[in-house]
């Protein structure tokens, strides 16, 4: 059986605290906040999965509605909770190396205490050396552009994660002329991002998160000025 | 890589050990507000953005090489993955989902990533209680491998929900994977079984049935999910035995492959 008390205990240590069911947010936060999020699945439910997470909220509401409003009819179908989304997100299980099948915990095996002393421990030891000091705009700036493990742009909605670094980057007082050549890596993947893959066009949606970004108009209200 | 170009013409010397961070009374938003910098920069006159984006350290985003550095060697346990080696055609042949003198068609699918000692023949029926479970979670750490095999980049590895249109529960496929030729992703869903038939779900087929024709976005990631595929491992099957027909046969008309093995590490025919 889950043992959610000794792990919600084992998170404290390391400052993290419970927001909802499975979702933790580091106490530590900045603007740049730090999430876990806990998946149990199986049946019975005996597999512990866990992404770690971080989210500066007014990039990550601008990639939102940047991709609604330029990316394919599928997007409408995204639920997005400003208080509790984060979708640059990574398997800590994988990080760790040692978490079992499916980068997955199994509960069963182990007492409770221990699991959570576990998962204490490979935040600490493996995790914080990755992120705990990304607290700034600028330190997360740099994890977004990279796209090394763990932080690979393969496993992030490319289009978003493009979005967050035009909102942070307007903010660290980049020109688009300065952060436009991080993104040509990653076109397909963000052609991938705003469409089917059928008929995308990243370079324009490019130029339209910046130029919303610069006016700061809402880019669900510019679809008139689409490129 | 295109960044560490960017961060050597762009970014500007910091501070010995920590490069990337601005003195603190270069903060953008740090202290009590902006104040006139005659070294400022400023986008050139001409351009359709001149004058814009000059706040704060100016200059550029520093993209720390420092960084890339340090989290490269922290995170050196994690194979570089191949991520642009040629998709082979592991999902689109197997679309048709022929049936031949009763088994379901597909290539030749043998996998030397997974150990015999994985699966335990009879242990789902011999032990019941989670063994099921258990074999289960083996049988798709099978089937990721075999996706990874054939240059499909593993999206997520666990479960995942996906909203699907005209559904208020999500379907929970048992991985993602992105195919590396039209980058859809595809949730696989993979069952399990001993001696026994394969089992189908009628709200499952109906959601994968809307998935393949609408597309169904992971609720997490915000991404969609435009394919589904099945794999599923039947120890001691002769031959498969899919429940129901009726179901079986909506997989097929939706193009959804349906790829079948005895035990994790082979397929048949």
């Amino acid at each position: 059986m889950f043992d959610e008390p000794s792990l919600r205990a084992a998170l404290a240590d390391v400052g993290y605290r419970r927001v909802k069911r499975h979702l933790y947010r580091a106490e530590w936060s900045t603007e740049i906040e730090h999430f876990i999020e806990f998946h149990l699945y199986g049946t019975p439910k005996d597999y512990l999965a866990a992404d770690f997470g971080l989210r500066n909220k007014e990039a990550e509401t601008f990639a939102d509605r940047s991709i609604k409003a330029y990316g394919g009819p599928w997007t409408k179908l995204i639920r997005y909770d400003e208080q509790t989304d984060f979708c640059i997100r990574f398997s800590l299980g994988k990080l760790a190396g040692s978490w079992g099948l499916r980068s997955s915990l199994t509960i069963s095996s182990m007492p409770g205490p221990l699991l959570a002393k576990k998962v204490r421990d490979d935040i600490e030891q493996k995790l914080f050396p990755l992120i705990r000091d990304v607290t700034s705009l600028s330190r997360f700036m740099s994890l977004l552009a990279t796209d090394i493990e763990p932080f690979a742009w393969l496993y992030s909605n490319a289009a978003m994660r493009a979005a967050m670094i035009v909102s942070v980057a307007q903010r660290l007082g980049a020109t688009p002329d300065d952060v436009r050549p991080l993104f040509e890596p990653h076109f397909k993947g963000i052609a991938y991002g705003i469409s089917d893959g059928r008929n995308p066009d990243p370079r324009a949606y490019i130029d339209n998160i910046m130029r919303d970004a610069a006016s700061r108009d809402a880019p669900n209200s510019m679809s008139a000025s689409r490129t | 890589m295109a960044f560490t170009n960017f961060f050597e013409t762009f970014a500007r010397p910091r501070r010995a050990g920590n490069i990337l961070e601005p003195p603190p009374d270069e903060q953008p938003h740090s202290g009590s507000g902006h104040h006139y910098d005659p070294n400022q920069p400023r986008v050139p006159a001409g351009r359709p953005d001149a004058g814009q984006w000059t706040r704060g350290w100016g200059g550029a985003p520093a993209i720390s090489t420092e960084d890339i550095r340090r989290w490269s060697e922290t995170f050196q346990s994690v194979p570089t993955r191949n991520r642009t080696g040629p998709a082979d055609d592991f999902h689109r042949e197997n679309s048709a989902g022929e049936v031949q003198n009763g088994r379901l068609s597909s290539d030749a699918v043998v996998s030397d990533l997974i150990p015999d000692d994985l699966w335990l023949p009879g242990s789902d029926i011999a032990a019941g209680g989670n063994e099921p479970n258990i074999q289960h979670q083996k049988g798709v750490a099978a089937a990721i491998q075999e996706y990874a095999r054939r240059n499909y980049s593993i999206f997520v590895d666990r479960s995942v929900a996906v909203d699907v249109p005209g559904f208020g529960e999500p379907r929970f496929y048992d991985f993602i994977v992105r195919d590396p030729t039209n980058g859809y992703l595809i949730g696989v869903e993979v069952k399990t079984t001993l001696y026994e038939t394969i089992r189908l779900d009628t709200e499952q087929v109906a959601k994968d049935v809307v998935v393949m024709r609408d597309g169904g976005t992971i609720r997490s990631l915000k991404e969609t999910v435009q394919g589904v595929g099945y794999i599923t491992y039947c120890v001691g099957c002769d031959l498969v035995d899919t429940r129901s027909k009726r179901l079986h046969w909506a997989l097929r008309a939706a193009k959804i492959p349906f790829i079948h093995g005895g035990r994790p590490g082979d397929t048949l025919p």
